[in-house]
């Protein structure tokens, strides 16, 4: 699914990321943990495809495409989703019309027939349940003064509905609450299966006891020092980082 | 200096030969106005780039240009289609339509009026729309007066609530030849009545020319109006435009300027905040590209105790187009209690394009509340990531955010079938600015 090759990226001229190289395999969840600044979310931009980053060396293939190469937006067609750690407010849009310009905009890149308003509301509805998302957020502008908490839900939320081949969640845990924790590795649990791959960043291993991973790496000052089983997680919750130096 | 003199003769002699060509139609009450008018202008002249209120609008190019007076002019199929086009489709629905400025029966509805709405197109004699005694009248001010040959007077009665909108469409039309023409209307709600008026200026075609527009508003104590400014002219067109709004105790006045069109606009609107408790809104919005300039000048006066006023400007501005934004808020003495708000917000698409900014407060009165911010910028990128990183094309992306940012005042409209022609309106001009960057 994603092959990570010798990944440098840079910004304002300052080296993060110091060549990553990961693997993950079609239907695998994969967890990143590491100390605060290590690099996380620029990998997951990057990944994402902002512009500030500058990848200075090393590849990437999704699909095996070369995903550096593409728009980020062709990224987000092609099923690559990323959940922001600190996703912004857009005031003036409101939240559905953004989806479903999104879902049909991804519709469209794969030569299917635009999803019309009743379609679009039946699968909203349905996938309202299942990240259990309040009908009156979804009428609001995007995250406009959404608490933390339910703007992490949005992002699952919108996961839901336009069911990524690879999604990315930054911190997604981060200010959830346990019963908001719950429901959104529910969420996550329900549209796993052996088509689509997770890669899962946390500072917190009990996310991990919803959201099981297959493996668990550790990036450390913007690269990869370990790499490890589920129970690797516990044993960075125990020892912290320092062990690893 | 010269320029200004020279404008000033031109205007007297456009004078002369329009009272020639009304062939003594003139001698009426309304006579007397029109002539002093005309030797005020001779006295006052234009305003120039001195003039502190016209620092940031260059009006020498208008100056310098000769006008030619607008005359009837036949619609051909075409126009007309194109006229009921831009009216409401509504069996009985309340409109007036001027052509260059003469109005045309064919088109208007003012037979079926609602119980308590009284409307009257007023001819040559003006003097039941000319109520003003305000001394400090600009040039373009003395131009309305002189010229304008027609007039609408709208009046609602007592305690009626009209609820079909009035509409007033003046609509451009002809050759190539620069045409100049003037009108003034003036609205009087009586107390606790309520009204909406729509009133748009469009161009059928390129016709270029000047158009001196000016219009009293008057709200008795806890009348409602909510009055709709859409200027869509052709960019050859110079519009000049002046709204004074007195509004009673407890009335409610909203307004809303949105300017699309024209290649020199200027809005002067003043707003007298006259009883206890009154309400204002003012909205404006303004999209202009190529080398359009649009000037907004609003003054609210915050006459009496209890007051609010809610200002909203919203400009987006591309190319090497330019943006004139000056709010005065005049909390008088005996304005305690008022509660003033301000806000404009301009979004530079282009390194060219530029904006002036000037909110005034000036503040009489020990216990008030009033705030005003403005901002000026570009898109913000983290917001087109976003929209990026969920698979909406950059473009896509740039539009849809510079359209929640205009949605600001276009949601405020409340009448859906003139919201949808401003929403049409603001896509075909936005479409411009995209298709012209690829
Ligand atoms: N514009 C910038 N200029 C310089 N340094 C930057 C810039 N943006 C980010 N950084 C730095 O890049 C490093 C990695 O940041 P990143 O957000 O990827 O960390 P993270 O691992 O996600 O941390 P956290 O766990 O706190 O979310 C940090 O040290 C950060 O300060
Ligand atoms: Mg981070």
């Amino acid at each position: 699914m994603l092959e990570i090759k010798n990944l440098h990226a840079k910004i304002d001229g300052k080296e993060i990321l110091k060549g990553i190289n990961l693997k993950i395999g079609t239907g695998e969840i994969h967890a990143i943990m590491g100390p605060n600044g290590s690099g996380k979310s620029t990998l997951a931009n990057v990944l994402a495809g902002k512009d500030a980053y500058e990848v200075t060396e090393g590849q990437v293939l999704y699909d095996g495409k070369d995903l550096l190469s593409m728009p980020a937006e062709d990224r987000a067609r092609s099923g690559l989703f990323l959940a922001f750690q600190y996703p912004v407010e857009i005031p003036g849009v409101s939240n559905m019309y953004f989806l479903k310009t999104a879902l049909n905009e991804k519709l469209k890149y794969h030569g299917q027939e635009e999803m019309d308003a009743a379609d679009f509301l039946a699968l909203v509805r349905k996938k309202m349940k299942l990240v259990e998302i309040e009908d009156s957020l979804l009428r609001r502008p995007v995250n406009e003064g959404f608490s933390g908490g339910e703007k992490k839900k949005n992002e699952i939320f919108q996961m839901a509905v336009l069911e990524p081949k690879l999604a990315v969640l930054d911190e997604t845990d981060s200010g959830l609450d346990i019963d908001a924790l719950k429901i959104v590795a529910n969420g996550v649990n329900s549209l796993h299966n052996k088509e689509n791959s997770f890669l899962v960043i946390t500072h917190y291993q009990r996310l991990l006891d919803y959201i099981v991973p297959d493996f668990v790496h550790v990036l450390y000052k913007g690269e990869i020092v370990k790499s490890g089983a589920k129970d690797l997680a516990l044993e960075l919750e125990e020892k912290g980082y320092d062990w690893l130096k | 200096m010269k320029k200004i003199q020279n404008a000033v003769s031109f205007y007297r002699e456009l004078f002369r030969s329009f009272k020639e060509q009304e062939n003594g139609h003139f001698q009426n009450a309304y006579s007397a106005v029109r002539e002093q008018a005309i030797q005020q202008l001779a006295e006052t002249g234009f305003p120039t780039k001195k003039t502190e209120d016209w620092r940031f609008t260059d009006l020498q190019e208008l100056l310098e240009q000769n006008f030619t007076l607008a005359q009837p002019f036949d619609l051909n199929q075409e126009q007309k289609k194109k006229i009921e086009s831009l009216l409401p489709d509504v069996p009985n629905s309340i409109k007036l339509v001027f052509v260059n400025g003469y109005f045309n029966k064919e088109f208007s509805q003012t037979q079926h009026l609602p119980k308590g709405l009284h409307l009257e197109v007023k001819e040559n004699d003006l003097s039941s729309i000319h109520t003003q005694t305000e001394s400090n009248k600009n040039g373009f001010h003395l131009l309305a007066e002189a010229f304008s040959r027609q007039g609408v007077l709208v009046r609602v009665d007592q305690g009626q609530s009209i609820e079909q909108p009035v509409y007033i469409l003046s609509v451009s039309a002809g050759g190539s030849e620069p045409l100049f023409f003037a009108q003034r209307n003036r609205i009087v709600l009586g107390p606790l009545s309520a009204l909406s008026v729509v009133e748009q200026h469009l161009s059928l075609d390129s016709q270029p020319g000047f158009q001196a527009f000016q219009t009293l508003l008057e709200l008795d104590d806890s009348a409602r109006l909510d009055y709709y400014q859409f200027q869509n002219e052709s960019k050859t067109f110079y519009h000049l435009n002046q709204v004074d709004a007195t509004v009673g105790e407890h009335a409610t006045f909203r307004s809303h300027s949105i300017d699309f069109g024209g290649k020199l606009v200027r809005n002067t609107i003043r707003v007298t905040l006259d009883g206890t408790g009154s309400d204002a809104t003012l909205n404006g919005l303004y999209l202009a590209n190529g080398t359009q300039h649009m000037d907004n000048h609003t003054t609210i006066v915050h006459a009496q105790a209890h007051g609010s006023s809610n200002e909203l400007f919203q400009g987006i501005l591309d190319d090497q187009a330019n943006g004139v934004f000056s709010g005065k808020i005049l909390v008088q003495p005996d304005a305690q209690k008022t509660d003033a708000k301000q806000s404009n917000n301009c979004l530079l698409l282009s390194e060219q394009a530029k904006i002036d900014s000037k909110p005034q407060l000036e503040i009489y009165a020990d216990d008030v509340k009033c705030t005003h911010g403005a901002t000026v910028g570009q898109l913000d990128e983290e917001e087109i990531f976003y929209l990026r990183s969920r698979g909406i094309s950059e473009v896509a992306a740039r539009s849809i955010l510079t359209y929640a940012f205009a949605e600001r005042v276009i949601e405020q409209i409340k009448i859906p079938l003139f919201k949808d022609q401003v929403e049409a309106a603001f896509n075909a001009k936005f479409k411009d600015y995209l298709t012209a960057e690829q």
